[in-house]
């Protein structure tokens, strides 16, 4: 890993309405490393992604990726999913279960014609060598996600969408799939879409922040931090108070703010938490 | 005797002929019966089923117009061929394919329709065509469907009677099927042959039909849908 990559620029222009949602997604970014785009439930993240990656057709406007034309209403044209080379790797992994992991890859690997990854080092990579030859379905959700980015990889794709892709994982192979994330968006751009702050700001430069139907703001990932809704974090306990009860938290950087006489949950042990956010 | 096994040739070649054309033919009418929204699909849906409440004879009556020379169908036939499309093995199997279509159609369409878009989006996704999409997916994620239509559209075709009877001419060794023979049998008082083909229709049919059920309860067992 670690070519020499050609910055490619993704300008996006779409607005109009998917059912009773509207849309107006502006956009256009040089697209070098991972470009994060972050937002809450329901403001319309997948269906920005599903429209880049050609399976959105309700969304007039104007797609251009590399100086080519992807999606012009006006014009009429639409380039149609399988020409575009554009990876997606969807939030319910979609692996084929009729095949093995090594035949799910194998597939995806038989369309490219320049192959950047191999079965095997991403097997190693995504830690899941031991299930190459299990049949898909019989994988966890935890396991399939991995596979999925494997076989979305292993298509050698000129741009990688991913879509909540380590929602299914647990702490540790999250930490650890961000890490090789971290590393392919040397070779191959991404975009990557999430509800976690933790895991935008550690992969993510630059950051999207989405509000309903738009992309309201975008900038380097330092600057839009602190923009950033922290929902969740650890909290260390400094001092107790067996007399009166009362114990004294120090927060750190991902917890929320809170106020005076709020009341919080409290759980003991921070792995039940699914996922440090 | 040798005229009863000459009829039992043409009715297995008739039905192996018009259930693999049917295969071949019909995915795309049920993917399309499965994901259109177009208002006349409903239509078209009617006219799939047809078959399946409509006489035979009926269906036989209106094909033997269209297959005699009168007509353009069979005008352009006899003019490609330089021989009629009525009363001929190929008018024959035209008829058959039609007179089984919705046990062909139906089984697809159901299994289309079940089969969701997810898989074959991340295929799309993936750079895979259209036809690598259906070959590579579709059809390995619904063959069992494949194999039940198959298995329908067989059985249903080697019980013709009525179309054949219309459109057939009953011609030995060209258009007589066993079960038009075992007619003539009955017809004739030949009680003995005429227990033999209809016993081993019987038979043939029910075994069908057993490797049909038993395969969706196995499957049903194991994947918890057919």
């Amino acid at each position: 890993m670690g070519l020499l990559v050609v910055a490619m620029r993704l300008e996006l222009a779409l607005a109009g309405k998917l059912g009773e949602f509207e849309f107006d997604l502006q956009l256009d970014q040089v697209m070098d490393g991972a470009l994060g785009v972050f937002g809450p439930s329901g403001v319309g993240k997948t269906s920005l992604i599903r429209a880049i990656a050609g399976l959105e057709r309700g969304l007039p406007g104007r797609i251009v990726l590399d100086g080519e034309v992807l999606q012009d209403t006006a014009a009429g044209i639409f380039v149609p999913i399988d020409k575009r080379r554009i990876g997606l790797v969807f939030q319910d992994s979609r692996l084929f279960p009729h095949l093995t992991v090594r035949q799910n890859l194998a597939l995806a690997l038989r369309q490219t014609r320049q192959p950047i990854f191999s079965i095997q080092e991403l097997a190693h990579e995504c830690c899941f060598s031991e299930l190459l030859d299990q049949p898909a379905p019989s994988l966890s959700a935890g396991q399939r996600q991995r596979v999925a980015i494997a076989r979305a990889l292993i298509a050698a794709p000129r741009l990688l969408l991913l879509d909540e892709p380590l929602a299914a994982l647990d702490m540790a192979s999250r930490q650890h799939l961000l890490d090789f994330l971290q590393r392919v968006s040397a070779r191959i751009p991404l975009l990557f879409i999430s509800h976690s702050v933790a895991e935008t700001l550690q992969l993510c430069d630059p950051i999207a922040v989405m509000t309903s139907g738009r992309i309201a703001q975008i900038g380097p990932g330092e600057a839009m931090a602190p923009s950033l809704p922290k929902r969740r974090g650890l909290g260390t306990v400094v001092a107790v108070d067996p007399a009166s009860g009362q114990v004294t938290i120090q927060l750190d950087e991902f917890a929320p703010d809170l106020a005076l006489a709020q009341v919080v949950g409290v759980v003991s042990e921070p792995s039940w938490l699914k996922g440090r956010e | 005797m040798p005229s009863d096994l000459e009829a039992l040739w043409i009715t297995v070649k008739l039905a192996l002929i018009s259930t693999a054309l049917l295969l071949l033919v019909t995915p795309p009418l049920a993917w399309w019966l499965a994901h259109s929204r177009a208002r006349w699909r409903p239509l078209a849906e009617a006219l799939v089923a047809l078959p399946l409440i409509l006489p035979p004879t009926v269906l036989g009556f209106y094909l033997l117009l269209l297959f005699s020379p009168q007509y353009f169908p069979g005008q352009t036939y006899q003019a490609l061929t330089g021989s009629t499309l009525a009363f001929s093995f190929t008018g024959l199997v035209l008829g058959s394919m039609l007179y089984s279509l919705p046990f062909v159609v139906q089984p697809l369409q159901a299994a289309f329709t079940t089969l969701g878009k997810g898989e074959l989006e991340a295929a799309a996704t993936l750079g895979m065509s259209k036809l690598q999409r259906f070959t590579h997916v579709v059809f390995p994620m619904t063959r069992h469907s494949f194999v039940l239509a198959g298995m329908l559209g067989f059985a249903h075709t080697l019980g013709e009677f009525g179309v054949v009877l219309m459109i057939g001419g009953n011609i030995p060794g060209e258009t007589q099927v066993i079960a038009i023979t075992l007619f003539e049998h009955v017809e004739a008082l030949e009680y003995v042959r005429a227990h033999v083909l209809a016993a081993g229709l019987l038979i043939t049919s029910l075994v069908l039909l057993l490797f049909i059920y038993v395969g969706m309860d196995r499957r049903k067992r194991r994947w918890g849908y057919w």
